[in-house]
């Protein structure tokens, strides 16, 4: 990879051997049949005190078992597991390398409760026109300022995966999985956020489409801010895009304890969102801050959405998805049904 | 050559489950007498249908504007879109641009209702497409009509 195409790649290591960061890149797969999925992350921590560290994650979602099967490993940080291979990004923790693209792979391994998670994914892009990186931050300023602290990124808002996890005894066989890949880093968490995607298969009568979007709150010299909410939706070539995060009157956001709904208006016409995970396997992370605090992330992958859409040009369009919807939120305490935490 | 226009409104309905869903519709009118418009395009209202074609009736009479419009459910049912206005001098604008409308089954069961609305950024293109000379968009509209009406009949209801 030249060191230009580096510099412009959307998934560069932001990190820069300095204290004080964080920063992950993330897989999902769903199974389109079952409420099944998997998730896979790479973290670079760096504590404002002590030495960086690099985490890999697994999580398997199936709502056939009792609970979802996950697994966290550490090491310390090597700057040489995130250089480019092949003239693809690489990020590699402890035993699970994920090396980066549109055609990427993910392979390795990850203790967990029933003993190593074993992975072994590749991908290929997803439909064309829901496929382009994708940045909820708009513009240059949010996407590469100093505010807010923490940023995100989605290299691969679609992508179709195929291979094998082995879980337990189980192997589970993806074919063609839709799912993403995301790119997170900043100075710290963020104080606190619910997040969501989610892809929808072209019909007969419609095109494919993507949504993304998040409702959080940062700190700021000290204070809170109000929640602010961004929601972009793909759909076929054209874009909808609900991205004024301080136009609080145009948006209106509830975050329950697995519930997040959310109500935009813009120049792009009108969108609700409903994604609901109550009831759904459902993980608490452990996110570690670089001053020591902890965020807690809840987490599922198999939460129930439900997205419409009154365009300001164009017929209005609904979507739904069963058990499709990546669903995350982050919060300053922990939550006592979550006894464990990963 | 008849009077005719396109038209577009917005809004969102309510279910009998207590459940919003938002509708729009893009019409072509066409006078056929004194009065009442013969109107065909486009109506989506998810989940009861992505866009399909619809076709009904355009009636002005004295203190109101009635539409009435027949169109198909992704299940293959019949529906229907009854929506009015009642222009008012003390509130010109907002009776011009608001009306309620209701859809109901075969059966004359209502199965949701709502507010429609006419956005007034859409007022240019409503205004020029009273032209004689402006066809454009009422061309694109029945191509577009047309398209779904032959993917419609290709569905359930054609086999």
């Amino acid at each position: 990879m030249t060191s230009a195409r580096r510099s412009a790649s959307p998934n560069r290591l932001r990190y820069a051997a300095q204290p004080g960061h964080v920063e992950s890149y993330f897989i999902r797969a769903n199974d389109p049949a079952r409420p099944r999925a998997v998730w896979l992350k790479v973290t670079v921590f760096a504590p404002l005190e002590g030495e960086a560290q690099v985490e890999s994650w697994f999580i398997f979602f199936d709502e056939s078992r009792p609970s979802p099967v996950a697994g966290r490993e550490t090491a310390r940080f090597r700057a040489e597991a995130f250089t480019p291979a092949g003239g693809r990004d690489r990020a590699s923790a402890c035993r699970l390398t994920l090396t980066l693209g549109s055609h990427g792979s993910a392979r390795g391994s990850v203790r967990a409760a029933t003993g190593d998670a074993v992975v072994d994914l590749t991908w290929i892009p997803g439909p064309d026109a829901i496929s382009a990186p994708l940045s909820l931050l708009r513009g240059r300023l949010l996407q590469g300022g100093p505010f807010p602290r923490s940023k995100l990124l989605t290299p691969f808002p679609a992508l179709s995966l195929s291979g094998h996890i082995d879980v337990g005894n189980e192997r589970v066989v993806l074919d063609g999985w839709p799912g993403m890949q995301g790119h997170n880093w900043g100075r710290e968490h963020a104080f606190e956020y619910a997040w969501g995607q989610c892809l929808f298969p072209a019909t007969e009568r419609e095109p494919d489409t993507m949504l993304e979007g998040f409702t959080a709150r940062v700190q700021i010299g000290g204070r809170t801010t109000p929640r602010v909410s961004c929601l972009v939706v793909q759909r076929g070539d054209r874009t909808f895009r609900f991205d004024r995060l301080f136009d609080l009157w145009r948006q209106a956001a509830t975050l329950e304890p697995q519930r997040w709904t959310l109500r935009m208006r813009g120049t792009a016409g009108e969108a609700r969102l409903e994604m609901d995970a109550s009831g759904r396997p459902m993980a608490c992370l452990g996110y570690r801050n670089p001053d020591g605090t902890t965020r807690y992330c809840e987490n599922s992958k198999l939460a129930r959405v439900r997205l419409q859409v009154q365009p300001r040009r164009g017929a209005a369009f609904a979507c739904e998805s069963a058990h499709g919807g990546a669903l995350e939120f982050l919060r300053a305490k922990k939550d006592p049904r979550f006894p464990d935490i990963l | 050559m008849p009077l005719s226009f396109v038209e577009t409104m917005r809004g969102w309905m309510r279910d009998e489950r207590g459940l919003d869903f938002p509708i729009s519709f893009e019409l072509a009118a066409l006078r056929v007498e004194r009065g009442r418009f013969a109107v065909r395009g486009l109506i989506a209202a998810p989940p009861l249908t992505p866009e399909a074609p619809g076709r009904g009736t355009l009636d002005i009479g004295v203190g109101s504007i009635a539409y009435h419009l027949e169109f198909p459910s992704s299940a293959g049912q019949r529906l229907y879109l009854d929506a009015t206005k009642h222009p008012s001098l003390l509130a010109p604008l907002r009776s011009m641009t608001h009306m309620t409308a209701t859809i109901t089954e075969d059966s004359g069961r209502a199965i949701a209702s709502g507010t429609m609305t006419f956005q007034l950024a859409d007022l240019p293109s409503f205004a020029a497409s009273w032209l004689p000379g402006i066809r454009s968009a009422r061309l694109a509209l029945d191509g577009r009509r047309r398209q779904l009406e032959r993917l419609v009949l290709t569905g359930p209801e054609a086999r």
